[in-house]
């Protein structure tokens, strides 16, 4: 499968003072062509520190990122330019926030917040046009793939598609091409105002919000929270990015609200072939939608693997651990609810071992003094020492009482 | 039948807003909790289940109705009885962050209700502080601190610590775990339900997990818009839920099984939840509800007995029983 974003070994820290904490410590992940990953962690175990840094989004200072590669498209984001990499937020990696009230502008109109998205970030420059123009050449006279290139590049749709693929396999017959080329896509790319205006209303209608017309003239605190996170979703999807990052977009909703909002999303990212990373607290939401889940844990990823062996072939002690501490709706009242101990680690004092080690059920004198190294099955990854062949007996511990989790999930 | 703890009937909250209208947060409530009992409210939020939670410890005067604590009006008791009843009735707050002074430290948190009800003498309090916070899991040593030296679920431990030292009967939790992380959550459930268990306690807990509802509960009540529409012992209502929200509520819940997952089915509720402040004519529901007739528009139905144990004001399209 494509790798759509390769991330490398990003290293995060922050400064305070003469002190510096480092809050990503080597994390690795990727996210393939279409895809839905999750990143699964509590608060302060580096999942929105770790994406954020991706897009250079970290306030800096105190942010500074120590190390890493960020491959997207054949490109290392961390080595661009500031304005190479402005290019790339909003029009091809969004972000969804959690809190809409707080990431959108409460003095503009919905509508305005959403067309000025679109004219920043789709309007057609010079460079544009002759990027594009590469790209047509080698079409030649075939209708079908030109149209499918309107409609990935232009969003021509409908009469409007018909028309412009006349128009380009008009030009493409011509002598001399490119120039002509250039010149039509400047001006069909020109978004005026009242396109912008109309494709608002268009996405929000996506997005299912009802009376859109009405809507994109209101204000985003005479919505509600459904509706606004609605409207962010419509805002990352607008300039139909190839990947979104999506920052707990659910948690502060409803439940009943909760659900359809995921729903939605998910429809709407596969509908459109993007790629979404899903950055949550909780693996309950992302169980019903996540092809793959990473798990992190003090600035590093415990355990990657596709969401069937998180669930049901669980590697590290703190996933099973998490999916033990979650009530659970099939079985009878009454019955303890198992917990892990201690808080989540602080990032000023971190063990110099397995970060998990202090709260670890499975704990070794070794975990305590060196990093685990991490072991790799078919792309299930998992750092921990307990897959050292030293550590057979804890292992088989760790096994009984996985066995006893799955045997609970198939009764 | 064991002795009622907590009683409320016909009960009815309402707040003014801007001067002439008034939203109705609660409305026509009727609700018993016996003792050594631990009654669920859930609802989403807006539906009023904070404000039940409130009006019954008494921090809200309700508009219309009564409580009764212990057989006892708390709207007419003498000012002993009244004492009481403030001492023995206590709550936790969902947000462990603003419900703790940051100006004073653990042991003056801890202390200040105790000294409020004259509860002994310093040496006697600072003892029983100590042995607060033990039996919530901190030590005596974090009695000094301030409460933003503190994690989340630290406070919300020390939050506890200050309702149980007045030796309360009755406790109001009010969404105690939302703010929390998932493994700290099941850390503060498995505490509460501990300490209820050793000191028998009466608990309110107000949540909309309800997951974790069901977890802790005996009975369930479902809150929406301000009236209770399904009342019934926990594992009935989950089993077999009447009312058509119950059952969208249940089956919005998601389970942390891909494969579980797959295989269900979802109720849809199509739109947001109605403004309270322009409710419509019969069934609060009605915008929202799948099997909307035309009769839902101008009647509405009262709470009615299905089983002896469970209520329902509505079990249109529910499985039997």
């Amino acid at each position: 499968m494509e790798r759509l974003l390769d991330v490398r070994d990003m290293r995060v820290s922050f400064r305070s003072g003469k002190t510096s904490v480092e809050a990503i410590r080597g994390a690795s992940f990727h996210v393939n062509e279409k895809e839905i990953m999750a990143i699964v962690g509590e608060s302060g175990s580096g999942k929105s520190v770790l994406t954020q840094s991706c897009l250079r989004l970290i306030a800096s200072p105190p942010g500074q990122i120590d190390g890493g590669e960020v491959w997207f498209c054949g490109r290392d984001l961390m080595s661009l330019s500031e304005s190479q990499l402005q290019r790339v937020r909003g029009r091809e990696i969004s972000v969804i926030f959690q809190d809409a009230m707080t990431a959108l502008n409460p003095t503009m109109k919905i509508g305005d917040q959403i067309t000025e998205m679109l004219l920043q970030h789709l309007r057609m420059t010079r460079a544009d046009a002759r990027a594009l123009a590469e790209e047509i050449l080698p079409l030649r006279e075939e209708p079908e793939k030109i149209a499918q290139w309107l409609q990935r590049n232009l969003r021509s749709s409908g009469e409007r598609l018909a028309e412009d693929t006349v128009a380009l396999s008009g030009f493409l017959r011509e002598k001399e091409p490119r120039g002509p080329i250039e010149q039509w896509l400047l001006q069909r790319g020109a978004y005026t105002r009242a396109q912008a205006r109309e494709e608002a209303v268009r996405l929000l209608a996506s997005v299912k919000i009802p009376d859109p017309q009405k809507r994109i003239d209101q204000y985003i605190f005479q919505c509600s929270g459904g509706m606004r996170q609605r409207v962010m979703i419509a805002m990352a999807l607008s300039c139909r990015p190839r990947l979104v990052i999506a920052d707990e977009p659910t948690t502060a909703l409803d439940v009943t609200i909760k659900a359809e909002i995921l729903d939605l999303l998910a429809q709407l990212i596969r509908s459109l072939g993007t790629s979404i990373i899903l950055i949550t607290h909780d693996l309950g939401t992302v169980a019903s939608c996540a092809d793959r889940i990473g798990v992190m844990y003090g600035g590093q990823f415990m355990e990657q693997g596709t969401s069937r062996e998180i669930f049901y072939e669980t590697l590290h002690p703190y996933t099973l651990g998490l999916l033990q501490a979650m009530p659970r709706l099939d079985l009878p009242r009454g019955g303890a609810l198992s917990t892990i101990p201690g808080n989540p680690p602080n990032l000023n004092r971190m063990p110099s071992g397995c970060p998990f080690s202090t709260r670890c059920r499975y704990c070794m004198a070794v975990c305590k003094e060196q990093q685990p190294p991490q072991a790799e099955w078919n792309g299930h990854t998992v750092r921990c020492w307990l897959y050292d062949p030293r550590a057979a007996q804890q292992k088989e511990l760790f096994d009984a009482e996985k066995e006893r989790l799955h045997v609970r999930n198939d009764a | 039948m064991s002795e009622t703890m907590l009683e409320v009937r016909d009960l009815c909250v309402s707040f003014p807003v801007d001067g002439k209208r008034t939203l109705e947060a609660v409305s026509h409530v009727d609700l018993a909790i016996s003792r050594g009992e631990t009654l669920g409210l859930v609802g989403e939020s807006g539906c009023g289940k904070t404000t039940l939670g409130r009006a019954v410890k008494g921090i809200v005067r309700p508009s219309g109705g009564t409580i009764l604590y212990r057989g006892q009006d708390i709207a007419r008791m003498n000012a002993s009885d009244r004492k009481r009843y403030q001492k023995e009735a206590q709550m936790i707050f969902q947000d462990p962050y603003s419900s703790l002074d940051p100006r004073m430290t653990v042991r003056e948190i801890v202390k200040e209700g105790m000294k409020a009800h004259r509860m002994g003498s310093a040496a006697e309090l600072n003892a029983r502080v100590d042995s607060m916070l033990e039996l919530v899991g901190l030590s005596p040593e974090h009695a000094n601190r301030f409460p933003h030296e503190f994690s989340g679920g630290q406070r919300q431990r020390i939050g506890i610590a200050r309702a149980l030292a007045l030796d309360p009967a009755f406790i109001v939790c009010d969404e105690p775990t939302s703010a929390l992380d998932v493994s700290i959550q099941a850390q503060i459930i498995t505490l509460l339900k501990e300490i209820q268990k050793r000191m028998g306690l009466t608990l309110l807990f107000i949540s909309h997990d309800l997951a974790m509802v069901k977890y802790v509960s005996d009975r369930i009540a479902v809150m929406y818009l301000g009236e209770i529409i399904e009342l019934a012992d926990a594992d009935e209502l989950y089993d077999h839920p009447q009312h058509p929200y119950t059952r969208a509520l249940l089956s919005s819940i998601q389970l942390a099984d891909p494969d579980a997952e797959a295989r269900r089915q979802r109720i849809r509720l199509e739109g947001d939840v109605p403004n309270p402040l322009d409710l419509p004519e019969g069934c609060r529901f009605q915008s929202r509800c799948p099997h909307a007739s035309k009769a839902c528009r101008s009647k509405k139905h009262a709470l009615a007995a299905v089983s002896p144990t469970h209520f329902t004001s509505c079990s249109v399209g529910a499985e039997p029983i």
